[in-house]
């Protein structure tokens, strides 16, 4: 059987409950890839224009 | 204008793209949360369908899977929002990297020495927050993606779909890894339990062998204690006065 996270697609025809699950994960993982590209949050913003 | 002025303004827009890719990372970890809490209540959902399933009290567990779904919805609600406005920051980030980038293009163009050199010192920062959104944008287009097929999805779950034989089998088997956790914790609350026990169990028995060796000492210096003789007992070091 194939990984619901692989194919999301399939996954939703199957169950649209492990459609759910497998897009939530895929987003989770691109989510977690912002997170290495991106510099942390918690440093404290310029005062400068926005 | 003049280039001290245009000198000033391209470090303020330089701050301006830090503070826009910082609120792009928030909103990065505001919609992550979202996505978890959403797993969560989803699994939530699938534990208690099981339950209305396999229990007695079947209305009350589909009940409470029907919760969850609708806080799932809520999620999804969220989560849509929160990628608005991931591509809204984003979008922001990439006009004033831009921005940025000509303000000190034009620097670099100033016969002043000084300007130049502010103008050189500006641009490798610029350069590395203007890599940044590029590589961020396509990776929160699929993000934006997934989170709206999330949701598309999520519109056909509800309590009495989650009771067909498919959803109820991968519910079962949700709820059968919760239970496989809970017996983990079990046994290694056993084994805690366990190790404890022995451990009583030697300290009782070296507790139980100090006293033996000292009340040994203490009879054998009764026994040598004479009317006649010394009232001075003078007791050998034992492990107790350690």
């Amino acid at each position: 059987m194939s990984d619901p996270a692989e194919n999301p697609g399939n996954a939703s025809e199957r169950d649209p409950v492990l459609g759910v699950r497998a897009h939530l994960e895929q987003a989770l993982a691109a989510l977690d890839q912002l997170r290495e590209i991106l510099p942390g949050a918690s440093q404290p913003e310029h005062g400068g224009k926005s | 204008m003049t280039t001290e002025a245009l000198a000033l303004d391209a470090s303020g827009a330089l701050a301006a793209a830090d503070d826009a890719i910082r609120r792009v990372r928030r909103t990065v970890e505001d919609l992550h949360d979202t996505v978890t809490s959403a797993m969560r209540v989803l699994y939530d959902a699938e534990i208690d369908s099981a339950k209305a399933r396999l229990s007695d009290r079947g209305n009350f567990y589909l009940e409470a899977a029907a919760e969850h779904l609708s806080r799932l919805q809520t999620r999804c609600t969220d989560m849509r929002a929160l990628t608005g406005e991931l591509t809204d920051h984003l979008d922001k980030a990439t006009r004033v990297v831009e921005e940025a980038n000509n303000m000190t293009n034009d620097l670099r163009r100033s016969t002043d020495p000084q300007i130049a050199q502010e103008a050189a010192h500006l641009s490798p920062r610029i350069a590395v927050l203007a890599e940044m959104v590029d590589l961020a944008r396509p990776v929160a287009d699929l993000a934006a993606k997934h989170v709206a097929q999330a949701r598309e999805a999520s519109l056909d779950v509800t309590a009495s779909s989650m009771l067909e034989p498919r959803s109820l089998e991968h519910s079962i088997r949700s709820a059968a890894q919760e239970l496989g956790r809970a017996d983990e914790d079990l046994r290694l609350l056993d084994t805690v339990v366990e190790r404890a026990a022995i451990s009583a169990h030697q300290s009782a028995g070296m507790a139980s062998e100090i006293s033996d060796t000292a009340r040994r000492r203490m009879s054998g210096e009764r026994d040598s204690w004479s009317p006649g003789g010394s009232t001075d007992i003078q007791l050998p070091p034992s492990r107790l006065t350690r």
